[in-house]
């Protein structure tokens, strides 16, 4: 009894957290709505440029945008979460003195509303696609559900981790965002595995975004069944990071409410 | 219905700690208005937080039964970027309250007129205080724990939240901490008196003020 109240309480929150997430994201300006849209094409538009620059074909499928696409909304969505969990409760200090909002309730909400973000601007990116006259025949959509849904709970780990040690020292966010960068390149976003050296193989493969992007792309093109992404690998290291990550938010939320 | 269970407050300072409460337990009389007077920096505005909920001890227990409001005070809750109605019914949001009605109701006792829809961060302290002061009237709790804010504002909004707590009289109580000996006076049937890493009562708020002055002096 005391906890399905306390659950309707939480539920209460998370909601009202969320929806003003998304009226300071999105309510003010219409800048907001842009952003989502033009971030992941400005990111395609680049690769599209190089690519043809230095004469090279994607390497699955005909068309390079959409190779990059399916790249990029998989990185955007880990970096969008993990920032959004990273900055929000520096953002939301002053709810806590509301004595039911938890910083956890924070997260949730920006982990939902990223996450929800990231899928609707996918979708548009596909209608667009479509109506471009690309043939898209997806492989399989458990097949793109699933490293989704880890990447969601990685990031998420990651970003509750980064919280953490960001709440006691505060420079470590200047330096989670210069390791983070290298990431980018190192993910697959505009490579397959096929593609890397053999000397650095062993090593760019223990990075699960690797995996995950990889194992996007396999659920998505027909034509490609990547060799290097490991389901088992990489559910064992996103569950690691997301049971890190709570831990260190029970840390977190304790001292939080210490002030 | 609050009890402390050896509650230790605790603020780590610079080079020191700043002891808050030393292992207090105590029991905060019921369905009483209870002022609660300290000199500045004894801790008055932590312990309505403790009250709330919305600070934790670093050990002991606090059992809290009712309704309490969120700490009502100067800075607390709002968010400055958002708008006083954006605030307001994310406040409704999680105290399951209605939107419209509370609206109106605050809309109506805050006389911040079109301020309602700027962001906190352009208000004035005696706006913040109206509005914090509206919308927990609107919204029914059994205690409401004060911090300064009735001090503030004319003579007539004065009166008006006087009125307003008079209404309430029956069903809710209030916790307050002031500067203002006036309110206090006005307000509380006891005083609680932080001092000393301690909690003392005095059924006598007279009294205790006396004691407050000659600590202060």
């Amino acid at each position: 009894m005391e906890l399905l109240s306390a659950l309707k309480v939480q539920g209460r929150v998370i909601s009202a957290l969320t929806l003003r997430e998304t009226r300071s994201r999105y309510g003010n300006s219409k800048l907001g709505y842009f952003w989502a849209l033009f971030e992941p094409f400005a990111h395609v538009l680049v690769f599209i440029g190089i690519f043809t620059a230095l004469g090279r074909a994607p390497p699955i499928g005909e068309s390079t945008g959409l190779f990059i696409l399916t790249g990029i909304m998989p990185w955007l969505l880990y970096n969008n979460v993990v920032n959004g969990v990273m900055g929000g409760l520096q953002a939301n200090k002053a709810l806590l003195g509301y004595p039911q909002v938890m910083p956890m309730d924070i997260s949730i909400s920006r982990v939902l509303l990223e996450s929800a973000t990231l899928l609707v601007v996918m979708l548009i990116f596909i209608v667009i696609a479509m109506y471009l006259g690309l043939s898209i025949r997806i492989d399989s959509f458990l097949g793109m559900i699933m490293p989704m849904g880890l990447l969601i709970i990685f990031a998420m780990g990651v970003g509750l981790i980064n919280a953490a040690i960001i709440e006691r020292y505060p420079s470590y966010r200047s330096i989670y965002s210069a390791l983070s960068r290298p990431l980018y390149f190192i993910s697959g976003v505009f490579f397959t595995a096929d593609f890397l050296a053999p000397e650095i193989y062993d090593y760019v493969s223990i990075n699960p975004l690797l995996h995950l992007i990889e194992w996007f792309r396999t659920g998505f093109y027909t034509s490609f069944n990547s060799d290097l992404y490991d389901p088992k690998y990489a559910i064992e290291v996103c569950v690691s990071f997301f049971a890190v990550g709570l831990l260190a938010e029970r840390f977190n939320n304790k001292k939080a409410r210490q002030i | 219905m609050i009890e402390f269970q050896n509650v230790c407050k605790v603020y780590d300072t610079k080079n020191d700690k700043n002891i808050i409460l030393d292992n207090v337990s105590f029991k905060f009389p019921e369905k009483k208005n209870i002022g609660v007077l300290g000199v500045n920096g004894a801790g008055k505005s932590t312990l309505l937080r403790l009250v709330a909920g919305s600070e934790y001890p670093n050990s002991g227990k606090i059992i809290r039964k009712g309704k309490y409001s969120w700490p009502l005070g100067f800075t607390g809750s709002f968010h400055h970027n958002l708008t006083g109605i954006e605030n307001l019914r994310f406040a409704c949001r999680i105290y399951d309250a209605d939107i419209k009605y509370v609206t109106e109701y605050v809309k109506d006792f805050a006389e911040i007129g079109v301020y309602i829809d700027e962001p906190i961060k352009t208000y004035s302290s005696g706006m913040r205080s109206r509005l914090a002061f509206a919308l927990s009237m609107a919204i029914d709790f059994d205690v409401y724990l004060v911090d300064e804010i009735m001090g503030v504002g004319d003579k007539g909004f004065r009166a008006k939240c006087r009125n307003a707590f008079q209404e309430k009289r029956e069903c809710s109580s209030i916790i307050m901490v002031s500067h203002d000996m006036n309110t206090i006076r006005d307000y509380s049937d006891v005083a609680i008196v932080l001092t000393g890493e301690k909690l003392e009562i005095h059924e006598d708020v007279d009294q205790a003020i006396d004691l407050y002055n000659n600590f202060n002096s």
